[in-house]
């Protein structure tokens, strides 16, 4: 087989993989957007804040790996809490009372939120890093030390499998937001809030939940992550939210689908450029890419507001 | 005074910059995560001019002025369209790609027995125009002040006028900022440029910049928003 195409083959293989992993990481970040219409910036550093908590814990009392998992998720939602009841609790009604308020109203409600909770971000990955200083942290690691071989390509099946748990998870949680009682609530929070106050649901509370569930599924999908890589530093929080942003708003971000969709794209976008054109271009080529897409949103964004 | 309140007073000098051009943004309700971008190619670009080039002081801060401003118009001309969402989180993609940019760069030359220059992710170390000129701190702490009240008397008639009015009204609302007539992008274009310029001002002074570093960069994106949320 021609190098090139040994290489080509192994790009895409590796980008699907890391794609099911990113897919997983912006179905959290997908979920609190669609539900709250507000972005959270501190998704990432809920997760670092939960697995530094957990590894400070960890190194003093020597956990076994089920309990330190269960105790990143625990810390994690508490941090989660944190975020929502400073950045969001009380904010949240305003989607649902848009009728009898200024668009610029509605619209820094929203950067208020979001500026709140990059500071938040801050401060968590502040106390993080200081109750571990040592900017690289080792996780406990549950890597397989060897490669499936097919002829000259190469398949880390332990990532595999973790990139299908993530597909897996995003499709669950897809069918479940499609034909459970719970969904049907979480769908008429977010699509007709105001509709659901009136006919008796409690839009504030459905809202909490599923920014509950997102900082589970965060941490869930960090320390999957992390038991495979072995070490964290304190860039993986900001690592998260922004492949989580790219994931989720790569294919427009209306549906859980697109949220699987854009990880793959993402995986495969990012493996190609790895390949072509070296690592550095890896990073740059995210950014690249979410600029460019939200860019491409612009006008659409000013015929909005001309109507 | 003690050396260490004049260090203080200085630091707050320049984190004032900071703080105003993130105020001008807000002004047009907008909010910048990217801000640290500008503030990194001014330092980059007068660290240049000043050392690499030689070239006297007021002609490198202009340059660093007007790279500043270049690249803040280049970066708002697409992006000041979006909503203030999108906008803050594409600011917030192009500082990144600002800093892996920067980051890459290596161009170093020989002065005085010393490689001066961009060198990758160590950054751009060893600028000393203060310390060649025998700059005092007090000196140096003056130099910040007068040419922070420049920069405040400068907005503060501005805002006085009507291109302030209309930045109010836009940040407001937008809506009715239009039904009233205004060019709400070119305004908010303008603003941003305004911004730039300010940042890529504001740093040219320091005797030494280390300013490619991801989380310090964070954490003057962090302190321009508090403190101008304050000032808001």
């Amino acid at each position: 087989m021609a190098t090139w195409l040994i290489n080509a083959t192994q790009a895409t293989i590796d980008g699907l993989i890391d794609g099911g992993i990113y897919a997983w990481i912006g179905l959290g970040l997908s979920l609190s957007f669609v539900t709250l219409r507000r972005l959270n910036l501190a998704y990432g550093a809920t997760a670092l804040f939960g697995i530094y908590g957990g590894l400070w814990l960890h190194q003093k009392w020597d956990l076994p790996l089920p309990v330190l998992v269960v105790v990143i998720v625990v810390i994690t939602l508490v941090a989660t809490a944190y975020v929502e009841v400073l950045c969001f609790s009380g904010r949240t009604n305003v989607s649902a009372q848009s009728g009898s308020r200024p668009a610029g109203e509605i619209q820094n409600a929203e950067i208020v939120a979001m500026a709140a909770s990059f500071a938040i971000w801050m401060q968590l990955e502040q106390v993080a890093v200081n109750l571990l200083p040592r900017h690289l942290q080792a996780f406990p690691s549950i890597a397989a030390t060897s490669e499936w071989a097919i002829g000259e390509i190469y398949i880390r099946y332990d990532r595999g499998l973790l990139a299908v748990v993530g597909l897996l998870c995003c499709w669950l949680t897809a069918k479940w937001l499609a034909h459970s009682r719970t969904g049907l609530r979480f769908r008429a929070a977010t699509d007709h809030s105001l509709a659901a106050r009136l006919s008796g649901l409690r839009v504030d509370r459905v809202q909490r939940h599923a920014f509950y569930l997102a900082g589970g599924l965060s941490a869930v999908a960090a320390c999957s992550v992390l038991l495979l890589d072995g070490q964290v530093t304190p860039m993986f929080g900001m690592w998260m939210l922004f492949k989580g942003l790219v994931a989720a708003w790569l294919l427009g971000g209306h549906s859980l689908g697109s949220v699987m969709g854009g990880g793959l794209l993402l995986g495969l976008v990012e493996s190609y450029a790895q390949w072509l054109m070296g690592a550095q271009a890896r990073e740059f080529v995210l950014y690249a890419l979410l600029f460019v897409l939200l860019v491409r949103q612009a006008p659409v964004t000013r015929k909005g507001l001309t109507a | 005074m003690s050396s260490y309140a004049i260090g203080l007073s200085t630091d707050m000098a320049i984190m004032s910059f900071l703080a105003l051009a993130a105020y001008l943004l807000l002004l047009v309700g907008r909010i910048s995560f990217g801000l640290q971008a500008f503030f990194g190619f001014g330092a980059y670009v007068a660290g240049i001019g000043s050392t690499m080039l030689n070239w006297p002081f007021p002609i490198a801060v202009v340059f660093a002025v007007v790279i500043g401003a270049i690249v803040s118009a280049a970066v708002a001309w697409p992006t000041m369209g979006l909503s203030g969402l999108r906008y803050a989180i594409a600011s917030l993609a192009f500082a990144e790609m600002a800093r892996i940019a920067l980051s890459q760069w290596v161009w170093q030359v020989r002065i005085d027995e010393r490689l001066i220059g961009p060198n990758g992710v160590d950054g751009f170390r060893d600028i000393r125009w203060v310390l060649t000129n025998d700059i005092t701190d007090t000196q140096y702490l003056v130099i910040c002040l007068g040419a922070l009240a420049c920069c405040v008397a400068v907005m503060w008639y501005f805002e006085r006028r009507r291109i302030g009015t209309a930045m109010r009204a836009i940040g407001f609302d937008e809506t009715l900022a239009q039904h009233m007539g205004l060019n709400t992008h070119h305004i908010r274009v303008i603003t941003a440029t305004d911004a730039g310029t300010t940042h890529g001002s504001e740093y040219t002074s320091h005797p030494r910049h280390d300013s490619n570093d991801c989380r310090r960069n964070c954490r003057i994106g962090r302190r321009t928003l508090c403190a101008s949320r304050h000032l808001h």
